[in-house]
């Protein structure tokens, strides 16, 4: 994880060398859709990111990283391997966490008002850590820890921003994001949250 | 101010709720059902079993398992059948008396389903006759066309030159008719497998070999019918199973009671 919190750093410094960006902290919740929702339940994540761009701005580009950790929807799964015949198996996940690392490109449709809307594509990079046992009867047994997967996706969101004031506002929202290629299944999450921008000046 | 905040939070709420929905373990699932198991010519049963439900993905496999113990897993005994949103079927040769487990199982994408053990018991098999029975004169063969009466026939469940049972007949001379199975005969058709030394571990047990004049093996596929009497006493019948002996193809025929 090593890589993962030099990352962070770099938002960090990043912020502290620009006239004028924003930090954001986000509260959110990563539900599994598609054939994923069958495995994880959803689970609560975080995410810091920095953006550029000074308040008053339409477009804001930023990148992030953050943290979630899903747990499975059954203890055992029964699965099956096939070789020669049906081979009867089953599946144990005893963890499965999501490192996001996103590029995030915003767009702020009335940043001089109050409220507004927000539309926004990102690229999301996922380091996925998975421990599991794996059986197929007379083919497969074993056991994983901590074994390193990674998908790329992208995220259309929407979301609200409300400025609280001129350096502080509250945002919400929600977006879907979907890996399109990896080392894992296509997988897909409804992701939603709510955050606070603290804005640099 | 105020109306501002609640819009926002009634915005997260609303989607939090909306993606949470989740497949629940049985919709993801397929759903399958054992639908009858059915006596099937004289040493056989038809099985079927139905998928009730696909899941949330198409039917990959689907089959049946069986076992004379109530406890087993679907790779015990395993007959897979075409993959099928509906009903399946499939013919297994099962021992007459004996009774089985059966389970029919389906899989898909998600995982695999099996249904609840079915408890049948395979009926008593009824004698049978090979339809040239009637024109062999008893305890004969024909082998070459030529009619041989066969005065010697011994029951050999002890110490058989091949698989486990044999009836090994003679006629006094030259000629030898053996009958090898892999137990006992019971009342049903047998299916000759070339190879005699095979039978002795030979899981089918409608599989038997004929072996002429202690030498040729009749060619795989011919039809052994066997009846048992009240008595005990056993009557094969066969008709026209060809050999190959001097690069020639001949038939031999017969109808031995022992």
């Amino acid at each position: 994880m090593k890589p993962l919190l030099r990352f962070a750093c770099l938002l960090i410094f990043l912020g502290f060398n620009k006239s004028y960006g924003q930090y954001e902290f986000n509260l959110g919740l990563m539900a599994p859709s598609g054939d994923t929702k069958y495995l994880l339940k959803p689970a609560p994540s975080f995410e810091f990111v920095f953006n550029t761009g000074d308040v008053d701005s339409h477009y804001h580009f930023g990148a992030s990283i953050g943290y979630c950790r899903l747990s499975p929807t059954q203890d055992t799964f029964k699965t099956y391997a096939v070789g020669g015949a049906v081979l009867p198996g089953y599946e144990v996940i005893h963890s499965y966490e999501l490192y996001p690392i996103g590029l995030r490109n915003e767009f702020t449709f009335f940043p001089d008002k109050k409220f507004s809307p927000i539309l926004a594509l990102d690229l999301y990079f996922y380091v996925i850590s998975i421990s599991d046992d794996y059986y197929a009867e007379t083919l497969i047994q074993s056991s994983i820890t901590n074994d390193t997967y990674w998908a790329l996706a992208i995220i259309p969101r929407i979301g609200l921003q409300y400025e609280l004031n001129d350096q502080i506002s509250l945002t919400g929202g929600f977006g879907r994001s979907m890996s399109f290629t990896g080392t894992v299944d296509a997988q897909s999450y409804w992701k939603t949250y709510i955050g606070i921008k603290y804005y640099i000046n | 101010m105020k109306r501002h905040l609640l819009i926002l939070l009634a915005f997260v709420c609303f989607t939090v709720n909306w993606s949470c929905t989740k497949y629940t373990y049985d919709e993801a699932l397929p759903s399958v059902q054992f639908v009858s198991a059915k006596f099937y010519g004289n040493d056989s049963v038809l099985l079927t079993g139905k998928v009730t439900n696909t899941g949330a993905s198409g039917i990959e496999n689907v089959g049946f398992a069986y076992d004379e113990q109530p406890s087993f897993d679907i790779l015990v005994n395993q007959v897979g059948a075409p993959p099928t949103s509906g009903q399946f079927s499939v013919v297994i040769k099962l021992i007459p008396d004996s009774t089985y487990y059966i389970k029919c199982f389906a899989t898909n994408s998600f995982g695999y389903v099996v249904s609840t053990n079915f408890k049948y018991t395979v009926p008593s098999a009824t004698p049978e006759y090979a339809p040239c029975a009637g024109t062999i004169p008893a305890n004969s063969v024909v082998d070459n066309k030529v009619t041989y009466a066969m005065t010697y026939i011994y029951y050999d469940n002890t110490s058989a030159q091949y698989g486990n049972v044999g009836i090994e007949t003679q006629n006094g001379s030259s000629e030898f008719v053996n009958i090898y199975f892999t137990a006992a005969p019971v009342n049903g058709i047998y299916t000759t497998v070339y190879d005699p030394t095979t039978l002795s571990s030979d899981p089918n047990p409608y599989d038997c070999t004929i072996l002429v004049n202690n030498s040729y093996a009749v060619n795989a596929g011919g039809k052994v019918y066997v009846a048992i009497g009240t008595g005990g006493t056993g009557t094969i019948t066969f008709c026209s199973i060809s050999y190959v002996a001097f690069s020639t193809t001949f038939f031999v025929s017969g109808n031995i009671t022992y």
